[in-house]
């Protein structure tokens, strides 16, 4: 699996980097038979209209990981995650983006637990408007991934305390 | 004010989150109330701040200002006027939420439910809405402060065998 750039400068433990990519790989590896696409990083992590879905893990690390899906990803992706298409204005988003967070957390909680560093999920919590972006901390050091699926494009924002440090 | 609420939450934890709104609400605002607007504020222009807590069960607290209480209830916190568009936007609804929490989870903690905060995290946009998840217990609570409206909802889970969180009761909506 091709691997992101990770610089210890960055003060984003390299582990958390690798698990979450991983996690977002697999996931989406299980739900289109193919991995979704990584691209060349980018800075804007606005959704515009669209829908995310935010998740946390608290234990060893404490970092927090967004999954940013425009609209039409959105209704691509969910689809074909719960097998049947989905109202994008309807509660169901909620459910199945809020899921597809889930899942993809304790995807990488797992993988993160097996290299040492263990942390509890908390509940997914979803979000959807127009020209949304995440609004970056003073007290947080965060790597913006953004993919290209089937389905279309959407992004993961990994965030952590940077008192955390470097924990690779 | 009467509470949106979908399904039940645990009664220590409604009065725990609303008690600690309004003193955290009081001491930066001097003045902080119920009202019955949440649904409005939730699709008005405006920065949300999202934090959980973990323990046994888990806790969700979602924090709505709309545009205009965001930017005046940020000129009070800090004292300075503070650009809605800014980073500095974002450290202080990521701070308003972490107090509340914080102060919420203090009261849950001398009830016996000890939890953990997880870093909050905050998102800018029009038209934001937060919908209800499936079968997760929910309240959406409608406040007033001098600075404008603001909504906070909360949401809980009870933790499964496999560590995950699963809804804290059967169905919560029709």
């Amino acid at each position: 699996m091709e691997t992101i750039e990770c610089r210890r400068e960055q003060q984003l433990p390299c582990a958390l980097i690798d698990c979450v990519t991983e996690a977002v790989s697999s996931t989406f590896a299980s739900i289109y038979g193919r991995e979704p696409q990584k691209k060349d990083n980018g800075s804007a992590e606005v959704v515009g209209d669209g829908v995310l879905g935010i998740i946390s893990l608290v234990g060893a690390l404490q970092c927090s990981i967004v999954l940013g899906l425009p609209r039409e990803t959105a209704k691509a992706v969910t689809a074909k995650f719960a097998g049947f298409e989905i109202d994008y204005e309807g509660p169901d988003m909620g459910d199945v983006v809020g899921e597809l967070a889930n899942v993809v957390a304790g995807d990488a909680a797992g993988r993160l637990e097996s290299r040492g560093i263990k942390a509890d999920l908390s509940l997914p919590t979803v979000a959807r408007g127009n020209d949304v972006e995440m609004i970056q901390q003073g007290n947080t050091t965060s790597r913006l991934v953004h993919f290209e699926c089937t389905g279309g494009s959407f992004w993961v924002k990994i965030s952590a305390e940077t008192q955390a440090g470097a924990r690779n | 004010m009467e509470a949106v609420q979908e399904c039940k939450l645990p009664q220590t934890l409604l009065d725990g989150v609303k008690s600690a709104v309004i003193e955290v609400m009081e001491s930066i605002c001097g003045k902080a109330s119920e009202h019955g607007e949440c649904g409005a504020a939730e699709l008005s222009c405006g920065v949300i701040g999202v934090i959980s807590l973990i323990g046994q069960d888990a806790w969700s607290m979602m924090v709505g200002l709309p545009r205009g209480t965001a930017i005046a209830f940020a000129k009070q916190f800090t004292g300075d006027a503070v650009a809605y568009d800014s980073r500095d936007m974002g450290d202080v609804v990521g701070e308003l939420a972490n107090i509340i929490a914080g102060q919420a989870a203090g009261r849950m903690e001398s009830a016996g439910l000890k939890a953990s905060l997880s870093l909050p995290t905050v998102a800018r946009g029009n038209g934001i809405a937060v919908p209800v998840q499936y079968e997760l217990p929910s309240v959406c609570m409608g406040f007033t402060c001098p600075q404008g409206i603001f909504w906070v909802r909360i949401a809980s889970a009870k933790r499964g065998p496999s560590g995950r969180f699963r809804p804290a009761s059967s169905t919560c909506r029709s």
